[in-house]
């Protein structure tokens, strides 16, 4: 149904979208083994005559799975799609009539459920209070293979929204809401509050606040479509946002923000057989930043920062009930030290609480997080330059509780990563990048013993990137990388010492082209080879001598095509495929291939 | 009053900043400092590096199996999404759409918490044990930054606390989408699940009954 729908659509956009004020179509499929894709989106409206006007959207997106032929199971088509038509004629500059249609389908197989809504609309202006009234009706539909279920009924819906002008340089918009659908047998009333204000008291300073206020009263099913409950949920939630900003003396820019957020759900009802009871829950999170920044002779700017959070998670049943507590201190530094070299340093440091009622006590936990990280430009001449980043971070992982204790551990990883561009000709361009890394794991209670739980975990790789544009419409491009690998026991003895257990390498390299015959088109071919062996390492306990044996070799072959016209970012039609072996000796050859195709259109 | 030089400003603007950052972690207390621990009864669980996407998957399940929430988190990447596509459809059919939507990082792991905890705490009544089957549905795509693993799953619930006691066994497919970072190796940044046989339970059904 939903294909047919989305052809009359794409049909539809053809003939009738040359006339219309504005549309967007987007077409979508791909292909990844057995699972095939497609969305289909249609956005456009039009201004017919004076005060007359209509809009129309839909999105429909489905997805099949195709079962393997080793599976006894059956191809699954799944779909959802929704649909939106509105007619609108303003009677008066103040005055506004119009009719809107809905609807949303989701599918499954056999399960269907379809919500439809209609109604009539009424906006209208009275001394710059807007109100919006929506007086219709409301369906929904659900088939499953036990049988269906409809629901219809009365659906009314009412916005109230000013915007008053109370200060210079400010906006202020207050709204109230509030929807009722009132259904056979779940019937839903929600209201909805909110006031925004914010203020410019400077091109430097500002000042923003936002507060909301929900609540809603629903109710909805339990259990199967012929034997089941009905239950009710009551929502309520408060937001409040603040987001300042100020210079104060000395040219530092001060920032604040502050974000609160409270929420509740009660339920009430018949337990249903053969599924767990609803609890009442609530649940409030604060938190608040403060950020400092200073420019100093505009090539020194510097920066720190302080985040602070803390949730709550209240249960009826104590035993899921947590609190956090977290906050990070943390600072920037980026200077441009001469014509050629600048630097950009950064360092946060945190600790995050987690407390757990005396029920679940064990699982209290403090997590202590620090980072750093650096980056290095210098250029030697205008076609050649060094880049040199580098970092470290350290997780170390504190269960208060010794039930759980055996788990604290130091996670550090390291990294140092330096980087060769050269432009040796203005149609070759060269990259070379090396990159170091090193991740310690190692517990706190068994620092001192050889503990197999204690890893070091290496990584080195080299790549190499060549650029090569024949002519305007011809770039090849060339990559290989050549990356080592290894893992074993970490072992202290006075400082850390490593006991191989596997190592790996791996030679990766890539072939591509992007060829441009026309201005809007790009036909890119690429070809991919991947090669990896594996060993493993083992030490003789008598004589103590070291050995490695050759336990996976592993070979990708990939090709790649991909097919472009475009106008420009949002009219264009696009299409690619890829085809890839894979063989490993601890596995048979696998193929599999790919496939996408996109378009859009922006009339 | 003379005006004060631009040099001066820097030192000025220097050392508050200074100060400032010496006053926030040199207080009477370090407020970074963690709480201490007494040593363990028991022994830990298992975790390596995720230096490959496959190990990823492995600490996924020795996290779940040995319920030790810290291990699952750093399974888990900063822009984490989980979707149940089909069991979303069900949700929609009971009126509730918002039991899966907007299932992000601090869901799941508030989520897997609350399942980790009520195990922990009743564990001779209520469990569950999970497992991957060796053969994976579809072939492994791994690329230099990305991976995406299908995983076909059992998972075994016991509830004794419910009457009569029951043992459910749900089956479905896992797909788990990762990406590497610099400093975080790899992660799963999008998870969805499906059950083996439509109008079946899965594991997405269980997880949601701790939302």
């Amino acid at each position: 149904m939903l294909r047919f729908v989305s052809f009359v659509l794409i049909t539809l956009s053809i003939l009738l979208l040359e006339d219309a004020f504005c549309a967007q179509l987007r077409l979508d499929f791909s292909q990844d083994n057995r699972t095939y894709i497609w969305n289909t989106r249609l956005d456009c409206g039009r201004g017919l005559n004076q005060g007359l006007s209509w809009g129309f959207s839909s999105a429909i997106n489905s997805m099949l799975i195709k079962r393997s032929v080793f599976s006894h199971n059956q191809d699954r088509w799944q779909e959802d799609g929704k649909i939106n038509l509105n007619l609108n004629y303003a009677l008066t500059s103040r005055l506004k009539i119009g009719t809107l249609f809905s609807q949303n389908i989701n599918s499954l197989e056999k399960r269907k459920v379809i919500s439809s809504e209609y109604g009539i609309t009424i906006e209208y202006n009275i001394s710059g209070v807007r109100f919006v009234q929506t007086i219709g009706g409301k369906d929904i539909d659900r088939r499953l293979e036990e049988g269906k279920r409809r629901d219809s009924g009365f659906n009314h819906r009412l916005e109230i929204s000013h915007s008053p002008h109370l200060l210079s340089e400010s906006v202020t918009h207050i709204s109230f809401s509030q929807s009722t659908s009132q259904l056979s047998n779940i019937p839903l009333l929600e209201r909805d509050f909110s006031i925004l204000f914010s203020k410019n008291f400077s091109s430097e300073d500002s000042l923003e606040f936002f507060y909301h206020e929900g609540w809603s009263k629903k109710k909805f099913y339990r259990g199967d479509l012929t034997d089941f409950q009905i239950n009710t949920q009551r929502k309520s939630q408060r937001i409040i946002n603040l987001r300042s900003s100020i210079q104060v003396p000395f040219d530092i820019r001060v920032n604040f923000d502050f974000d609160f957020v409270s929420s509740g759900f009660k339920y009430s009802g018949e337990p249903v057989f053969h599924s767990p009871g609803l609890t009442d829950n609530f649940s409030d999170s604060q938190n608040f930043i403060l950020k400092i920044n200073r420019q100093f002779f505009k090539s020194l700017s510097l920066g720190s920062f302080y985040k602070y959070l803390e949730t709550e998670e209240d249960y009826a049943d104590d035993q899921k009930d947590q609190k956090m507590k977290s906050g990070e201190l943390g600072g920037n530094l980026q200077i441009k030290i001469s014509e050629k070299d600048s630097l950009y340093l950064t360092t946060t440091i945190g600790v995050i609480s987690f407390y757990a009622p005396v029920s679940a006590q064990f699982n209290d936990r403090d997590i202590l997080t620090l980072f750093a990280w650096g980056e290095y430009l210098h250029v030697f001449n205008p076609i050649f330059c060094l880049r040199l980043e580098g970092g470290f971070r350290n997780f170390h992982q504190v269960y208060i509780s010794n039930r759980l204790s055996a788990n604290n551990n130091h996670n550090q990883t390291y990294l140092l990563s330096p980087t060769l561009i050269w432009r040796p000709h203005r149609n070759l361009d060269l990259k070379q990048n090396y990159n170091i890394q090193a991740n310690y794991i190692y517990y706190d209670y068994e620092k001192s013993m050889e503990s197999t739980k204690n890893r070091l975990f290496r990584r080195a790789s080299s790549s190499t990137s060549i650029n090569y544009h024949i002519f305007h419409q011809v770039i090849f491009t060339f990559d290989y990388t050549y990356r080592y690998e290894d893992y074993g026991q970490l072992i202290w003895r006075g400082q850390w010492v490593q006991r191989p257990s596997w190592e790996r390498r791996t030679h990766s390299f890539s072939l591509s082209m992007e060829y441009m015959p026309a201005k809007s088109w790009v036909f890119s071919p690429e070809y991919t080879y991947q090669k990896r062996r594996s060993w493993d390492h083992f030490t003789d306990l008598v004589t103590l001598k070291k050995s490695r044996t050759l336990s996976d070799k592993f070979y990708r072959n990939m090709i790649s095509l991909s097919c472009k016209y475009f106008i420009d970012d949002r009219n264009y039609i696009s299409l690619a495929g890829a085809h890839r072996i894979q063989k490993s000796t601890l596995s048979a050859e696998e193929t599999s291939d790919y496939a996408t195709v996109s378009v859009s259109r922006v009339f | 009053m003379g005006r004060i030089s631009s040099d001066r400003f820097f030192y000025i603007s220097l050392f508050s900043f200074l100060l400032m950052g010496y006053l926030c972690i040199s207080g009477c207390k370090n407020p970074f400092q963690t709480r201490s621990s007494p040593p363990p009864v028991i022994s830990e669980g298992t975790w390596e590096t995720p230096g490959l996407p496959e190990i990823v998957i492995q600490n996924l399940l020795h996290a779940y199996n040995e319920k030790i929430i810290g291990n699952f988190i750093q399974c888990l990447c900063d822009s984490f999404r989980f979707s149940a596509p089909e069991d979303s459809i069900d949700a929609t059919n009971q009126g509730r759409p918002e039991l899966f939507a907007d299932w992000d990082r601090s869901v799941e792991i508030s989520v897997t918490t609350s399942i980790f905890n009520t195990s922990r705490q009743n564990p001779d009544s209520f469990g569950y044990v999970l497992w991957f089957h060796s053969d994976a549905p579809v072939p492994d795509e791994v690329g230099d930054k990305q991976a995406v693993f299908c995983r076909d799953y059992e998972f075994l619930i016991f509830d004794f606390k419910v009457t009569p006691p029951e043992t459910i066994l749900t089956k479905g497919t896992a797909t788990f989408h990762m990406k590497e970072t610099s400093l975080n190796w790899w992660s799963i940044y999008f998870w969805s699940d499906l059950p083996a046989e439509a109008d079946k339970d899965d594991w997405a059904d269980f997880k949601a009954q701790f939302r």
